[in-house]
């Protein structure tokens, strides 16, 4: 055989697998609904980020940015006091909720009997409860139930948590200081909680 | 202003840009490239505006448009395009105006952790916060996409959801025309034949329809590097360097979008200035003014990203600077005859360099780079969705064999595979590739498709022009 005829069948037999690959590519097409993951998964989406971000199966998405973007919508421009534990959401805050953020030096803690009191009032608020989860706290995996609680009337407002530690809470500043516990006496700074007018 | 509005704004930017720097006889070539390279250039501007601190606000970014169409005016007015050209752009722009109307209708886009995060700090950027607030997260972000999306501000929409689809489309047009050019020398109809058959195998693979809708970095990385080697081939092939500085846009734009790219980059970098054979005045000029871009922004990289785990720290971003740096003195040192030795051997040091530095890897590291070997394997040949792509890819680069070698091959000969070394090696650097569709390496592969598909047509191309000839001579006799 000719180097002529070679390359003629060659050229044959590559134009012939490409055809195969077409083909076999749009087989797979035609019955992809069957072979890949929902469609809700595949993200033909909504425009709204907050519900985008609330569809996605990865936790950390789900909890990092569909709850700031819920906080960007209701209280941007807002003051919000975080514990230093809870530092690390500092810069989630600031830039993505676009709230003011304050960092308290003392952990802001509920007290355990008022919980249910708590939960009941979240939940009577419908439309404005999440229970979503934050990803990771101090580097370990550990996942927090995340209430927040918004107010209209009010502009500032204060990242607390339990005594458990397992549900952080967003609050009024003025609900938070009717459920908060007593503020334990540590040595350090002052907290602002114990500065009158809070 | 809506999206479609936003995209045809930096299509038309982009025009003028290909128009004044683009190929001279290509006239569709030059209305396809228009959108890609109107982004490059925004974005491009807009960083450097950003690096400067300048406020972020509508005259900035009308400043970022304006700029490189301003500097693009002089060259198109010295090149005179025609009417012929001027109805070419006219017609595209019509049809890539209906395209955004069509991809902004619905919001079909694809996301994943890494899409919500870059959609994250370009929100960060478009509210004026700066590139002081997100610079520590450029550690794992290239910065490209996070500043093409920053954009979304001057919309009434969250993000740019379209753009993805838009830009797909556009580059679904690079693509076609660039083929269609490579496979002038040949009888329309077999031409046809290519182009179609090359264009439908390549985008029909349900991994790249996916990317033509999924906002990440790594479709348009395969387009500005497919723009790079296409166009520095079509200038080697024909003598003609006049698109050589949209080719190094292209190439900037495609360091921008991922931390290892300037790795990448390099590779393609070696495998095409260094073994061209164009005057070499006609390559410094855009060579250093790439290389420059590149080095200040690593520079300020290091200065700015925190010490911390991550894909990028100060050491590497001044690592990435200081290779850049070491390219541009090889370059000044063409003329000595040990680097004449040296670029004459180019494949067979990067092949040696590549086959030493990954033994050495699995021999330190034999279960990591196992793993992410293996990983990196089932995922191109079990996956779905590549479907039987790289079995193609592989029984057709064996029978290519046969046919004759097409002129300047040493980008897709010798940079595909290097560049797949290279990523292969990257495992070292960081945690090991995994089996499964979104994982880093296998979405690198999609940077080199395209390469692959074109050589595979330019290969066609030789045989198909070989088989031309043998006939001829046949019915002579």
């Amino acid at each position: 055989m000719g180097g002529g005829a070679r390359t003629r069948n060659a050229t044959r037999a590559c134009l012939l697998l490409l055809v195969a690959l077409v083909v076999d590519n749009l087989v797979f097409a035609w019955k992809a609904d069957e072979r890949l993951p929902p469609r809700d998964q595949l993200g033909v989406s909504p425009r709204d980020l907050e519900l985008i971000a609330l569809s996605v199966t990865h936790p950390a998405v789900r909890a990092r940015l569909a709850n700031f973007y819920f906080l960007e919508k209701h209280l941007a421009g807002d003051e919000i006091l975080i514990p230093k534990r809870h530092e690390q959401y500092a810069w989630h805050f600031k830039h993505i909720a676009r709230m003011r953020v304050v960092v308290a030096e003392q952990n802001l803690v509920i007290r355990s009997k008022k919980i249910r009191r708590l939960r009941a009032l979240v939940r009577e608020h419908g439309e404005y409860n999440r229970r979503w989860f934050f990803g990771k706290i101090a580097d370990r995996r550990f996942y927090q139930r995340f209430r927040i609680l918004v107010d209209h009337s009010v502009n500032r407002y204060v990242l607390a948590e339990t005594e458990s530690g397992k549900e952080l809470f967003l609050l009024p500043r003025k609900t938070f200081n009717a459920f908060r516990a007593p503020p334990r006496i540590e040595a350090g700074p002052r907290s602002v909680f114990e500065e009158p007018g809070l | 202003m809506s999206q479609v509005n936003l995209f045809v704004g930096i299509h038309l930017v982009g025009m003028v840009v290909a128009l004044g720097w683009g190929p001279k006889d290509r006239p569709y070539l030059t209305a396809a490239l228009a959108f890609p390279i109107g982004l490059a250039t925004t974005v491009m501007a807009l960083l450097t505006l950003f690096v400067l601190r300048v406020p972020y606000n509508a005259w900035t970014v009308m400043a970022a448009a304006l700029l490189p169409l301003a500097a693009s005016i002089p060259s198109v007015r010295r090149r005179k395009p025609g009417r012929e050209i001027a109805g070419i752009a006219v017609l595209w722009t019509a049809a890539f105006t209906v395209v955004c109307l069509a991809a902004s209708k619905e919001n079909i886009s694809f996301m994943t952790r890494d899409s919500h995060q870059i959609i994250a700090f370009a929100r960060v950027l478009g509210h004026g916060d700066g590139l002081s607030a997100i610079f520590d997260h450029l550690r794992a972000y290239g910065a490209f996409q996070i500043v093409a999306q920053s954009l979304h501000w001057l919309t009434n929409d969250d993000y740019l959801y379209a753009l993805p689809a838009v830009f797909g489309a556009s580059f679904i047009g690079v693509f076609m025309t660039t083929l269609g050019y490579a496979t002038r020398g040949t009888t329309r109809l077999r031409a046809f034949i290519i182009v179609g058959l090359v264009t439908l195998a390549l985008f029909s693979i349900n991994l790249m329809l996916r990317h033509l809708v999924y906002v990440h970095t790594n479709l348009a990385s395969a387009a500005y590097l497919f723009i790079f080697v296409t166009l520095f081939w079509a200038a080697e092939v024909k003598r003609d360097a006049s698109a050589l500085p949209l080719a190094f846009v292209a190439l900037g734009a495609f360091t921008l979008q991922r931390v290892e790219s300037p790795i990448i980059a390099s590779i393609f970098l070696i495998f095409t200035v260094f073994m061209s054979r164009l005057p070499r005045r006609e390559l410094t000029r855009p060579l250093v003014a790439y290389a420059s871009i590149v080095i200040a922004w690593y520079v300020v990289l290091a200065m700015h990203v925190e010490n911390r785990s991550g894909f990028l720290s100060p050491a590497r971003a001044l690592m990435v600077a200081g290779g850049m740096l070491s390219l541009l003195f090889l370059w000044s040192m063409t003329q000595h005859r040990w680097v004449v030795r040296i670029t004459k051997n180019l494949p067979r040091i990067a092949g040696a360099v590549c086959g030493a530095l990954l033994s050495v890897a699995f021999a330190f590291k034999p279960v990591h780079m196992l793993a992410s070997t293996e990983a990196l394997a089932r995922n191109l040949t079990e996956l779905p969705h590549w479907g039987l792509s790289w079995y193609v890819i592989v029984v057709v680069v064996a029978l290519g064999f046969l046919f004759p070698s097409p002129r300047f091959r040493s980008p897709f000969a010798y940079g595909v595979p290097t560049a797949f070394a290279v990523i292969v090696l990257l495992a070292v650097g960081r945690g090991a590739y995994r089996f499964d569709v979104n994982d880093s390496a296998n979405r690198m592969m999609v940077h080199f498709v395209p390469l692959i598909y074109f050589y595979i047509a330019l290969k066609l191309m030789a045989g198909s022009v070989h088989d031309q000839r043998s006939q001829g001579a046949a019915n002579g006799k």
